[in-house]
């Protein structure tokens, strides 16, 4: 199975999964398109994401907003997960602030609370993050690259210090 | 005198040689004893790592919702096609359940790529608790997060991010010679 059907199939995957168990219990409840401001948001930048709900009125609405670093097939676990507030009648919108330089996707759900039960968005929203953003890319999220830079440059110290004072005893 | 001089740069390289030996593994990741934990299996049962053990245990670490991990499923289907179940267990344990998935979305997976890609996961899958307490121990990072682990529990490799079947494969060989 070449890469390419694999992903298609993926997407087969993800679009029954969204609409099988993500469709709404309660009928009434209809989700519109996630809005997403700036169009092309960049990594660790803020973003405004809204959405328009008709058919009965949520006591809450929350966002979920995993990042994600397509490279490394990463999805960060310290999901945002906020409430939504009602701005407009019908109209929920939030801004969050983006956590990870190396994540290239953010992954944003939408979920309500009506009579007691959470309702699930059947359409989850994909938005791709700019590139220039990502000037930490090679990053893994925490920091921790893999590379010795701390050690290195005591070691590099040690033996500048060392080869010194022994000059300095030749020297004398 | 002279000897005092000559015992004097010496003793700055031993301290030296300590200092940076102690720092030097400030860096250093965690132990490499393989934590047990409870998790809940699909059909509702109290399960733990260590039921696994005597096998080479791959533990995938995954999410519903991270594609990464979705991808990772064709890797991990190479994995249970390839190896003896006798050898290795494979355990994909839905670390995000503190983030609102449940037993349902996990089936919904699994049932959409036996319909839709034939594909059938025929290994273990379960649950972590509401607390998150495998995704603190063993998936702070993020999802996909790949443990080996050898027949005695203890971690022999570990890798954050997806990962291709040739790269877990040449893993698990070592940790099926290892014991």
């Amino acid at each position: 199975m070449n890469n390419k059907r694999k992903c298609m199939l993926l997407v087969v995957i993800m679009s029954i999964f969204g609409v099988t168990f993500c469709s709404p219990v309660e009928a009434d409840l209809t989700f519109g398109e996630i809005s997403v401001s700036p169009l092309s948001p960049t990594a660790q930048s803020t973003v405004t994401l809204s959405i328009p709900i008709s058919g009965g009125t949520p006591s809450e609405v929350r966002l979920t907003v995993e990042e994600c670093d397509a490279r490394t097939g990463i999805c960060f676990s310290d999901i945002q997960n906020v409430s939504m507030p009602l701005i407009s009648v019908g109209n929920y919108q939030i801004s969050v602030t983006l956590r990870h330089a190396s994540a290239t996707y953010i992954n944003c759900t939408i979920i309500a609370k009506i009579n007691d039960t959470w309702v699930r968005s059947p359409i989850w929203k994909i938005v791709y993050l700019s590139d220039d953003s990502n000037g930490n890319t090679n990053g893994n999220g925490n920091g921790d690259n893999g590379i010795p830079g701390f050690e290195l440059a005591l070691v590099v110290i040690a033996i500048g210090l060392s080869l010194m004072l022994i000059g300095r005893k030749r020297g004398k | 005198m002279i000897l005092k001089k000559e015992i004097k740069p010496i003793s700055i390289l031993v301290f030296l040689f300590f200092f940076l030996t102690v720092f030097a593994g400030c860096t250093e990741e965690k132990s490499n004893t393989g934590e047990d934990f409870t998790f809940t299996s699909l059909d509702g049962e109290t399960k733990h790592l260590s039921d696994f053990y005597g096998k080479v245990i791959v533990l995938d670490c995954m999410a519903v919702n991270c594609q990464p991990c979705m991808r990772q499923m064709f890797e991990l289907k190479k994995i249970s096609e390839n190896y003896s179940k006798n050898d290795v267990s494979i355990l994909s344990i839905d670390v995000w359940v503190s983030s609102g998935e449940t037993a349902f979305m996990l089936q919904s997976v699994i049932d959409a790529f036996k319909n839709q890609v034939n594909l059938t996961l025929d290994w273990t899958f379960g649950l972590d608790d509401s607390q998150g307490t495998i995704q603190n121990t063993y998936a702070s990072t993020g999802v996909p997060t790949l443990y080996i682990l050898d027949k005695k529990g203890n971690i022999y490799y570990s890798h954050v991010g997806y990962e291709s079947y040739t790269d877990i494969s040449k893993k698990i060989d070592e940790a099926i010679i290892k014991n």
